[in-house]
């Protein structure tokens, strides 16, 4: 029984992928599976918390972004390319919308949880980048503001967890998200459009600002492994012990960090 | 005669046999070998031991703990096998914190560069 599910559920997922590539093609991810999956965080109170703080930065020329071109619904898109990947450079050589997650931390301060609201405007979905506490409960809230036909299609793993048509004026679509980790949304008829999300099972992780800065705060002293996240680069993940009442934890990406992609491999 | 040498020979070859094998059977190698004397001089040697260093150690101790901080889902198993680990390097709960503090940022890129768990 439980092998005929998996087969069925393999096939509905083929023709998924098949359906979204009639529809307007779409380019798998490399994915990022970061240590997310504490089913069981418990809120407590943290006795000497600790904070990491840092900056992202990106030293050297910035790598030309790959650009995706406009090719229907002009209306609504314009016609200038969009870009499909790069790096999220901010002020200075910081790298903004970056993500920092934890590891390792299962218990800890409250953890607040709501639906992760995501809306397609102008044929861009929006944010293009977005963290957020997960919890079996939470949900992902996908609008269509445009007067268009979106599609959403939602990868998690390099499968197709989701993929639906949203009218023009029609309601929001709720998206149930069974796993932490790192989603990413397309749309089929438009194939331009993307963007990421983070689910984190717990609360300890930041996303940067404009000069790359972070701050995670309320942490238990302990060791962790801590994960950076940030577009067209490759994930890294580093040793933190936080003995300290803070912990400073700057990183220089370079050109070897970029994805393949971007180094036009 | 030569029966006689023939049995004197088998004899001699009896005998090395068996003290060969009794050599092996206790594992120490046979007298005068190049392995003898290296027994000799790491018995004789103080601090050479198979242990590792203070820092080696930490590093193990680090990588592995590192990737059940990734892998696993939940608080027990995860303070089951962080404990195990600790106990496997000869580690107490403080006398980690202790070399935590002083070894953890010099080593940080150690640590890394062996854990499994790379995302």
């Amino acid at each position: 029984m439980k092998d005929s599910h998996r087969f069925s559920r393999g096939r509905r997922e083929v023709l998924l992928q098949g359906a979204a590539a009639l529809a307007g093609g779409y380019t798998l991810t490399r994915i990022f599976s970061p240590g997310l999956a504490f089913a069981d965080y418990r809120e407590r109170e943290v006795k000497s918390a600790a904070k990491i703080k840092g900056q992202l930065t990106f030293d050297g020329p910035a790598p030309k972004a790959v650009m995706r071109p406009v090719t229907s619904n002009f209306d609504v898109a314009g016609k200038d390319p969009r870009v499909w990947e790069g790096l999220n450079l901010g002020k200075g050589r910081g790298l903004k919308d970056s993500i920092v997650v934890v590891n390792g931390v299962f218990e800890g301060k409250p953890m607040v949880t709501k639906p992760a609201l995501t809306y397609a405007q102008g044929a861009v979905i929006l944010p293009r980048v977005q963290a957020f506490a997960w919890s079996p409960d939470v949900k992902l809230v996908l609008e269509n503001r445009d007067p268009i036909l979106h599609s959403w299609v939602v990868y998690f793993k390099q499968e197709i967890k989701k993929n639906q048509a949203h009218p023009a004026k029609s309601p929001p679509v709720s998206f149930g998200i069974d796993d932490p980790g790192l989603y990413e949304l397309n749309c089929a008829p438009h194939p331009w459009e993307r963007a990421f999300r983070m689910a984190v099972g717990h609360p300890y992780f930041a996303m940067t600002d404009e000069d790359g800065r972070f701050e995670i705060a309320g942490l238990p002293a302990g060791d962790y492994t801590v994960d950076l996240w940030g577009e067209g680069l490759t994930p890294k993940r580093l040793w933190v012990p936080v003995h300290e009442e803070t912990v400073t934890l700057d990183r220089a990406f370079g050109a070897a960090d970029l994805t393949k992609t971007l180094r036009g491999q | 005669m030569n029966i006689q040498r023939i049995h004197s020979l088998f004899a001699v070859a009896s005998l090395l046999a068996v003290a060969g094998c009794s050599n092996s059977r206790s594992g120490a190698p046979p007298a005068g070998s190049a392995a003898a004397s290296a027994a000799k001089k790491s018995e004789g040697a103080p601090g050479s031991a198979a242990l590792p260093s203070p820092e080696d150690n930490y590093v193990a101790a680090a990588t592995k703990i590192a990737c059940l901080g990734v892998e696993l889902d939940n608080a027990d198993a995860y303070s089951k096998g962080r404990a195990k680990i600790l106990e496997a390097h000869a580690y107490t709960e403080d006398s980690w914190v202790a070399a935590s503090k002083q070894l953890g940022k010099a080593k940080a890129e150690a640590v890394v560069a062996a854990m499994k768990c790379a995302p």
